[in-house]
């Protein structure tokens, strides 16, 4: 029983995240995300990585009523900023109790800086079935 | 573990003549994300959020708000749920219900047995499981150290590892190829540089297993000939 056996973040996080402005609006948000059959996306400005956003925050749009938020208002006002990230090597044990303990959907990958990928509570799932199911 | 096991059994569900607004409503006030749809106690449908965001977020650019709203207030739950529900049986194995919601690319099973609803098991449940299988996905390291042939030999392993500030989790030894005895000890920190370096310092041999790796490290002991000999404490 070997958690290493199952590796690192980086040999299960999906690469080439999809990304967005902060300026971009909720509905171009929900569109790409049923589009490319997503949860989640990075907000980045720039270079730097301004937020993460996922299909349950813009759910707030069906709210209705006074607290509802326009379709047509920018990404910022329902995304999670400065979001927790992990780094590519961190064991997948490891970052997949940080998606339990925080209960979140969802870590980018951060190489320094960069955002190189975004590892989903599915991707964990998978590695861990993985595992389960080895060889041994 | 069975899926019997790990499922929830307190449930909301809804039926098949619950309103879009009033499936809404319960998603959001209980912050679920599948609502199961029953009638006489039977599995007939599920609904999730993203069926009903789907539904109510729909381009009707030609109705009018109030005409569109009009609409959806009374449109029932069983115009846009899923009647092909992807079910488990609670006998199951937890490993099942894991690979099943990987390859349909869901987060949530019912669980049925003879068609009647008996509960649900979520992604979050069995990665939970399976993460807690793992030895609770605690930071842990491994380390090969090679002991040599002297008899003290894993006594002072263990010593400088611990004086080190390390905790050992377990220790496992056996004869490597060129037949010196290993220990592979673990240790519970993602950082063993320091363990590392108190094993190199009394001259044993450590072989880290995991580090720098290009893809999943295999649960070997001896990554290969060669490398055993002539080495020791």
């Amino acid at each position: 029983m070997n958690a290493h056996a199952i590796g690192s973040v980086r040999d299960w996080m999906s690469r080439e995240p999809v990304t967005v402005t902060p300026e971009a609006s909720i509905e171009h948000v929900i569109r790409l995300m049923r589009a490319r059959g997503i949860r989640h996306l990075l907000v980045m400005d720039g270079e730097r990585l301004a937020g993460i956003v996922s299909n349950r925050d813009v759910r707030r749009l069906l709210l209705g009523g006074e607290h509802s938020i326009p379709p047509s208002a920018p990404v910022t006002r329902v995304m999670t900023e400065s979001p927790v990230t992990v780094s590519p090597e961190t064991p997948l044990t490891v970052a997949a109790r940080e998606l339990l303990d925080r209960k979140i959907g969802a870590l980018p990958v951060v190489e320094g800086d960069r955002p190189i990928g975004i590892l989903t509570k599915s991707d964990a799932l998978e590695a861990l079935l993985a595992w389960a199911e080895g060889p041994e | 573990m069975l899926v019997q096991d790990v499922m929830h059994t307190t449930l909301t569900t809804i039926t098949p003549k619950t309103t879009l607004p009033q499936a809404m409503r319960l998603v959001q006030q209980r912050g679920i994300r599948h609502l199961p749809v029953v009638e006489n106690g039977e599995l007939v449908g599920i609904v999730s959020d993203r069926d009903l965001k789907r539904a109510m977020a729909s381009p009707a650019t030609s109705l009018e708000v109030r005409e569109l709203n009009y609409l959806l207030d009374r449109l029932p739950v069983a115009e846009i749920m899923t009647r092909a529900v992807i079910t488990i049986a609670p006998m199951f194995p937890v490993e099942e219900a894991a690979r099943l919601m990987v390859k349909e690319k869901i987060s949530a099973l019912p669980v049925t047995e003879g068609g009647r609803l008996v509960g649900i098991v979520t992604e979050t449940d069995v990665l939970e499981l399976l993460v807690k299988a793992m030895g609770a996905g605690e930071p842990s390291s491994r380390l090969d150290v090679v002991l040599g042939d002297r008899p003290s030999a894993l006594a002072e392993a263990v010593k400088a590892v611990e004086a080190a500030g390390a905790v050992i989790s377990s220790i496992v030894t056996l004869a490597n190829r060129a037949g010196l005895k290993e220990a592979v000890i673990r240790v519970a920190t993602i950082n063993p540089g320091p363990a590392i370096k108190a094993l190199e310092a009394r001259g044993f041999t450590v072989r880290e297993s995991w580090r720098g790796q290009q893809g999943p490290p295999h649960p070997t002991l001896s990554p290969g000939g060669g490398e055993d000999e002539g080495e020791g404490a």
